[in-house]
Formats: structure tokens, C-alpha cells, sequence
């Protein structure tokens, strides 16, 4: 397997001065009607954000805030020349902090021991049966999709992998799952927070990954990353990004992406294109689909909270006690549910499909150059608002993937089932009660298993039209087996457990969590609703006494 | 100047062909395809019209639609090229101007949308002439929508002339048409005000001054209690109003006006209890 990211420290240098080189171009660009203005503004508002950040850092960060200090008031001062040199040094030294790296030996080793490491952890044999857990792993998460067609196409053009994201182990679930298919390491960007394990954060920064600090708020660092990830696509890098931008917070399939980096795909599309590079960009919508996602308390929770929705970084969930990730790799290992990495069909930065050699198609079948996209009268055209809509139409079709390549597994469906059913008791209560009062209800067994009979059918139309997928079990599996799983999985690994079964009783425990795990079958919710519409309801349940 | 291929024969058509061949543009048939087509068919016909096209398409080729309605399966004709060719820069014309008052030059004012700004530059500056101002616009799909809306709700107001009631009860069916415009168009993908341009309401306003057209005389046959010869003369309008009204239905928005030209049109629903249902209906705030 060949991937360009084996030599990437050879053309590191090359590559920070060009990323450097581009933004400067594109801000002297700007800076050519007044530069004296557009320097500053650029210097004001790095000092800007990076003061009022500072004032409330500790430690060691608190130390740079005289610099920055000092800077805002020297910028009055300052002739454009000086500004332009001063932006510069900045951008500079931000591409030197973002930049990866990339240690064969490291991608060696990792990818020999990841395997083993995490085989042994998401199994419960000794670590001396090292390649036994590793077939026990395969086992555990399976890697579907047309992988034979992807491993052809990351030799032929650039792979762009945009997964969902439910978890900080995403990232590293993701580089196994490249491993596992045959397909080559990718470039990533990663949250600096991550790097904070030093032994994570070694294996990370020698494997590609490259840091994103999502402190920075100011333009000239968001303009950093987003070169630095135009550039590395350009020159064919395999590259990820998770396109939702960060966890889902609700459990729900992400709808709503972030357009940046799908819009650099584009710009590096027709950067190749106008130097006469034909080599194409590949987009591969991936879904990871976890019976039990790590930190799913923690993320409902911040869903639910108003304020939530603008605290952007959780530096205190699950994913930074060492502990509950061992306990929950360990607790995976034992699932009966496999976690499945869905890679979809490869599409073209413009949504096409992709023929077997890597030929964008047209809906006819009819072979399209992509290079046309940005031609007006046979001749190649800038236009940015042009590959802005360009973008929002890839990202239509992203979304669309997602939902569509998504799995259905069975805590997925008996959450959901569970929760419609709360809210069909109680049809007038508004979503927070239904969360706050619904602890404790009891289900009657035979109610539920002929909803989810009735459920289930739909589901396998669903499926049957392509809009979904379904794990086995959710498919075919007789229902109390379905049930059986769903339960015993919920009970392994969260603090408190979303359901449990009281005689034959299902019992609601919490309520959020069902509502979490459920949201994945939020986008075929009137579908599945209409399936119910006549099913009687017991409308008198009982509370179950005490907690689980 | 341009070349451009014309695909259609109806009056919108050669109002269009007229138009530029006026400016000095180059017109061809879909044999010889040039980079900007215009499309101006029924929407019964886009789908074999988009099919027959799309093995010779390419992403520099541009397209205009001057397609009233939806398809059979409902989607907007921007909609219907995304998914059948592999064009991406789409536009729509749409108005209350006629292929007559462009032909015969008379001032008049059309819309063209599309989320490709330079796209719609080229079609205005293609078209623009001193009797004919084009107005752009980003919200394509609000505009392919609202045009869609104004020929069903048209026909309301078709009922509402009529059934003689008077000028008051006519005002007040067309402020509660734009409004019902305006609600669907904003719930089904298009954003709120695009309802009250040239798309919606003044095609509205045209057929209440005109008080003729399609929908006008739809509207006078369903009061005379003829749907059945309504719906042979008009079937565009009854399958288009059946059509929005069950995307209407299927995404739980309320469309009284749109409902109700669907359920006369099928002859479920005499006129008179139309007319009592519309005002039996739960009060509401004006913009609830």
C-alpha cells in the first residue's frame, strides 16, 4: 500500500512555507487598496480574541498574555511593512503548531500493536493470546462496505474520509478500521486536548493527525487550518475530517455540517484542476455505529442544556478518566452487539457516484469530467460563490449518505421504541417532562414486543428502499432475542442503565438515554410513528419502585 | 453575444426563443447542445425532457427552467435536474408576466433564482430588455415553490370572484392565499418574504386583475359545480393542488386554501361547504 503520507516529514518544510506563502498572498490580496487597514485588522483581531482568552487561562498559557498585550498597543504604531512582517512571523509560527507528522516506524508499530492492544482490552483473554483477541476484535467491530472499490480509488485519486462523530474514540476507531479495509493512513486534524495524554498524543502526532487548537477563534488561525488542509488535499493526502464538527450531542444522525472543509475539497479540486493536475478527489461518507457510545451521559446531558449548545469542548467527560474508557473497552469486548464502521460509496467533490475506475458518473451512467465544473466557455473560472453553493449541494449529499449508511442496532431501536412509546402515553407533555417523569415507568413485555414487531417491519421496508441499514439482529432476530440484547447491553457500561427488567417487566431507568440512542432513528420517526397509529395502548402503567 | 438551446414548443417557448433572437443570441435545438439551455416544458414532460438530455450533460452545462409546477412525484423542477442530470448551476423564471406581454413587448417584470449568482447574471443580461426588467434572486427553491403555490391558490380566488361575494371577501381570500404562500414556502425549503415577489404575489396579483387565465376560469367551473369538466379542461392545476397538498399533509403543515382546491377539484367537496368550512375554521392571530 502506497500513501503519500510515508514521506511526508521529506516535504514538511516545503509544505508549512507554501501554507504560510498562500495565506499571505490571499491577505496581501486584500491588502492591496489599503494595507495599512487590512494588516491591522487582521493583527487587532488576533489580539482581540487571543487577550480576552488569555485573561482567564492559568498556568503556563497565562504567561502570553503580556505578549499579546504588548502587541495590541505596538499595532498603532506600526507602518504596513512591519504589519505584513508581524502577520507573517504569526501565521508562521501557528502552521508550525498545527502541522503532523508522520513516523513510519510509529505507523509500523501501531498498526501491528492497535490491533493487539486493543483486541486484548476488547477482550477478555490474556494479552498472551494476542492474535486470537486480535480475530476476537474483527469479531467485535466489523468494517463493512465497498472497500475492494475504495482501496482502488485511494490508488488512483485522494480519499476525503468524513465520518459521523459520537465519541473521542472515533479517531482512533477510525485509524483501525483504515488498517483493517486496506486503505491507507489519513491526515486529521484532532483536538489539542487530545494530544494531552502524552502517550495518545505521541502515537497521534506520528500517525498523521495534525492539532487544531479550537481555542482560537481568530481568523488568521481558522485561515491556517483551513489552508493547511486545502494544501495537504492538493497535494494528495488522504485526508479526514468529521464534517458534524464535533460530537452529536442528541444522539441524531448529523444533519446540519460544517461546510469549511468540505468547501477546501473543493478549492483543492480546482486548485489541481488550474495546474493541470488530473488526479480526483474521492469523498467517502463513513458512519460508526456503537451499540453504547463513551460519553453518551455527558453528551445528552449538554444537549439538553440551553447553555449547552454553546459549550464547544467537554474537557471533563468520560474520554479524560483513563478509567471509564478502560471499563467501557472492556464492557464492548463482551457485547454481543457488534459496533460496525459503514464506509459508503465514494462520491466526487460535486456528489457524483464513482465507476469502478474512478470515473465520475453521471445519473445516466455517462462518464463526467469533473474539471468542467469550474469551466465557462471552455475556459477554467474563479468563482467563489459559485463553489460556496457547490459546497452546500456536497454537503445535501454527505448528509444524505449518512442517513443512508447509517446502522440500526438493537439499543438504537429499543430506545426509540421505548421513548415513543412514553411520549404516546403521555401525547400533551412537552420533552423535558417526558425526561424528568418518566423514570421508573413500567413496559408490559408483550406491548412492546408487538410494537417492535410493527416497528421492525417498517424498518425492514425502509431498509429494503435503501434509506437505512439494519444490524442482523434488529433484521431478522427473533424479537425477544432482540429484546434480550438491547437490555443486557444498555446494563453493561453505563453509570446508570437506560432500562432493566423487573420479572418480565421493562423497566425505564433513564429516560435520556433512551431518548439518546433512540434520536438515530429520529429522521424516520413519522414513518415508523405511522406503523403505530392503530396500535392499542395500556395506558395505565405502574411505577416501578426503587432505582436499578 | 451567446448561443443558447431552447427546448420546449409551447407559447413560454418562443416568447423566450423571441426574446433572444431580439438581443442577438444564437438559438439551437437539442440536437446541437450548448452550454446554456433553457427548459420550458410541462412538468408532466421535465422528467423525459431531463432523462432524454442527460447522457450528453457535463458540469459546465447551465440550465433555466421555465417549468410551472411540480413533477408527478412532487419535486421542484430544480430539484427534478439535480437528481436526473448531472448539471448543478440551475436557475427558474418565473413571474406574473405572460409569454404575450414579452412577445408583444409590453412592460413587464420577471424573477430569475438561482443559487448561482453569475448564473442568473448571464440570464438577466441575456434577457433584459427596455420593456422587460429581470429581477434576481438567491432562494430558488422558494421561488419554484411559491410559483407552484400561485396557480393553485389562483383558483381559489377564481371561486372567490366567482361566487359574486364582492370585493372585501376577495381581498380577504388573497391576503390569506399570500399568507398560506408564505407559511409552505418557508416549511417546505424556501425562505419567508420570497412569497411576496414576483413569484407569488404578483402572480397572484396578475390573475386578480386579469380575472381570466387558467385558474380564473378553473375556479368559475368548480362553482358552477362542474369539477368533473374542471379537472378535464385543467388537470395541471387539480394534480398540482392534490400534489402540494399531500407534501402539505406529510410534513403536518396546515394549507386550508390548498386543501380545499384539492378536495373541489375531486368533487368530494361542494362549493358551498368549502366556503363554510374556510370560515368555520379555529381564529387565529393574522401571522399564526
Amino acid at each position: 500500500m502506497q500513501s503519500p503520507l510515508f514521506h511526508f516529514n521529506e516535504h514538511r518544510a516545503d509544505l508549512e512555507k507554501e501554507v504560510v506563502a498562500r495565506i499571505m498572498d490571499a491577505l496581501a490580496r486584500q491588502a492591496e487598496g489599503d494595507p495599512l487597514r487590512v494588516w491591522q485588522l487582521v493583527l487587532n483581531d488576533a489580539a482581540f480574541h487571543e487577550i480576552h482568552r488569555l485573561e482567564s487561562a492559568t498556568g503556563g498559557e497565562a504567561e502570553r498574555l503580556p505578549i499579546w498585550q504588548k502587541l495590541a498597543r505596538r499595532i498603532g504604531h506600526l507602518d504596513a511593512r512591519s504589519l505584513r512582517d508581524e502577520v507573517e512571523r504569526l501565521a508562521t509560527w501557528y502552521v508550525g503548531d498545527v502541522v503532523g507528522n508522520f513516523d513510519r516506524r510509529v505507523y509500523r508499530f501501531a498498526s501491528g500493536l492497535l490491533p493487539v492492544g486493543l483486541g486484548a482490552l476488547f477482550n477478555t483473554v490474556e494479552l498472551g493470546q494476542g492474535f486470537a483477541a486480535f480475530k476476537n476484535l474483527a469479531e467485535r467491530i466489523r468494517v463493512e462496505g465497498p472497500l475492494e472499490h475504495l482501496r482502488t480509488l485511494a490508488s488512483k485519486g485522494t480519499l476525503v474520509v468524513v465520518p459521523t462523530h459520537s465519541s473521542n474514540l472515533d479517531s482512533i476507531v477510525i485509524g483501525w478500521s483504515l488498517v483493517q479495509a486496506g486503505l491507507p493512513p489519513v491526515s486529521y486534524g484532532a483536538g489539542k486536548n487530545l494530544f494531552s495524554n502524552k502517550l495518545i498524543g505521541y502515537f497521534m502526532r506520528n500517525l498523521g493527525a495534525y492539532r487544531v487548537d479550537r481555542r482560537l477563534q481568530h481568523q488568521l488561525y481558522k485561515d491556517v487550518l483551513k489552508t493547511y488542509s486545502q494544501v495537504l488535499m492538493e497535494r494528495g493526502y488522504h485526508s479526514l475530517f468529521f464534517p458534524g464538527g464535533t460530537r452529536s450531542r442528541s444522539g441524531l444522525v448529523e444533519q446540519k455540517l460544517k461546510l469549511g472543509l468540505l468547501g477546501s475539497a473543493i478549492s483543492a479540486l480546482s486548485e489541481r484542476v488550474a495546474r493541470g493536475d488530473d488526479r480526483p478527489i474521492y469523498v467517502v461518507p463513513v458512519t460508526i455505529n456503537y451499540p453504547l457510545v463513551l460519553e453518551a451521559e455527558t453528551l445528552v446531558e449538554d444537549h439538553l442544556k440551553a447553555a449547552g449548545q454553546a459549550r464547544y469542548i467537554i474537557e471533563d467527560d468520560e474520554f479524560s478518566k483513563v478509567g471509564r474508557v478502560v471499563q467501557f473497552a472492556l464492557k464492548v469486548m463482551a457485547l454481543d452487539t457488534t459496533m460496525i464502521i459503514r464506509y459508503g460509496a465514494a462520491m466526487d467533490v460535486f456528489g457524483n457516484p464513482i465507476g469502478p475506475q474512478g470515473e465520475s458518473l453521471g445519473p445516466a451512467g455517462n462518464v463526467l469530467d469533473p474539471a468542467r465544473y469550474f469551466q465557462r466557455d471552455g475556459v477554467a473560472v474563479t468563482d467563489e460563490a459559485r463553489d460556496a453553493e457547490y459546497t452546500r449541494q456536497l454537503g445535501v449529499q454527505v448528509a444524505a449518505a449518512f442517513l443512508k449508511e447509517t446502522v440500526i442496532l438493537p439499543t438504537h431501536l429499543l430506545g426509540w421504541v421505548l421513548f415513543e412509546q412514553e411520549r404516546r402515553r403521555a401525547p400533551g407533555l412537552d420533552l423535558f417532562t417526558l425526561l424528568r417523569t418518566t423514570s421508573g415507568d413500567v413496559h408490559d413485555p408483550e406491548e412492546i414486543h408487538r410494537t417492535l414487531e410493527r416497528v421492525r417491519t417498517r424498518l425492514v421496508a425502509l431498509e429494503a428502499a435503501g434509506r437505512l441499514r439494519l444490524h442482523d439482529t434488529v433484521r431478522s432476530a427473533p424479537v425477544d432475542t432482540l429484546v434480550a440484547e438491547a437490555v443486557r447491553t444498555f446494563g453493561m457500561y453505563h453509570q446508570r442503565t437506560a432500562l432493566d427488567r423487573v420479572g418480565e417487566d421493562l423497566v425505564v431507568r433513564d429516560p435520556k438515554l433512551l431518548y439518546f440512542y433512540g434520536n438515530r432513528l429520529a429522521a424516520h420517526a413519522d414513518v415508523l410513528r405511522e406503523s403505530l397509529a392503530d396500535t392499542p395502548l395500556d395506558k395505565t402503567p405502574g411505577k416501578a419502585g426503587g432505582r436499578a | 453575444m451567446s448561443t443558447w438551446t431552447l427546448i420546449g414548443d409551447g407559447p413560454w417557448a418562443q416568447a423566450l426563443t423571441h426574446r433572444l433572437a431580439a438581443g442577438g443570441h444564437q438559438i439551437t435545438g437539442p440536437d446541437t447542445l450548448a452550454e446554456r439551455i433553457i427548459i420550458a416544458v410541462s412538468a408532466e414532460a421535465l422528467e423525459s425532457t431531463l432523462r432524454a438530455l442527460a447522457p450528453r450533460l457535463q458540469g459546465n452545462h447551465r440550465i433555466l427552467t421555465r417549468v410551472p409546477g411540480l413533477t408527478p412525484d412532487g419535486h421542484r423542477p430544480g430539484e427534478a435536474v439535480l437528481t436526473l442530470t448531472p448539471v448543478r448551476q440551475v436557475a427558474v423564471l418565473a413571474g406574473g408576466a405572460t409569454p404575450e406581454t414579452i412577445r408583444d413587448a409590453k412592460p413587464a417584470a420577471v424573477v430569475v433564482a438561482s443559487a448561482f449568482p453569475a448564473w442568473a447574471s448571464e440570464i438577466q443580461a441575456a434577457f433584459a430588455h427596455e420593456t422587460l426588467r429581470i429581477y434576481t434572486e438567491t432562494d430558488h427553491a422558494g421561488v419554484e415553490l411559491a410559483a407552484a403555490l400561485a396557480d393553485v391558490l389562483g383558483v381559489a380566488l377564481g371561486v372567490a370572484r366567482a361566487v359574486m361575494v364582492g370585493p372585501a371577501t376577495e381581498a380577504t381570500a388573497l391576503t390569506r392565499a399570500v399568507a398560506e404562500m408564505d407559511r409552505l414556502v418557508t416549511a417546505l425549503g424556501g425562505r419567508a418574504g420570497t412569497a411576496h415577489g414576483l413569484a407569488g404575489l404578483g402572480m397572484l396579483a396578475e390573475l386578480a386583475f386579469a380575472g381570466g387565465g387558467e385558474s380564473f376560469q378553473a375556479g368559475a367551473l368548480l362553482v358552477q359545480g362542474k369539477h368533473a369538466e374542471a379537472l378535464a379542461r385543467h388537470p395541471d392545476l387539480a394534480h398540482l393542488a392534490q400534489r402540494i397538498s399531500e407534501r402539505a399533509a406529510r410534513q403536518r403543515l396546515r394549507a386550508p386554501l390548498v386543501d380545499t382546491v384539492a378536495a373541489l377539484f375531486s368533487g368530494r367537496l361542494p362549493v358551498k361547504e368549502a366556503l363554510a368550512g374556510l370560515m368555520a375554521r379555529v381564529m387565529r392571530s393574522e401571522k399564526g
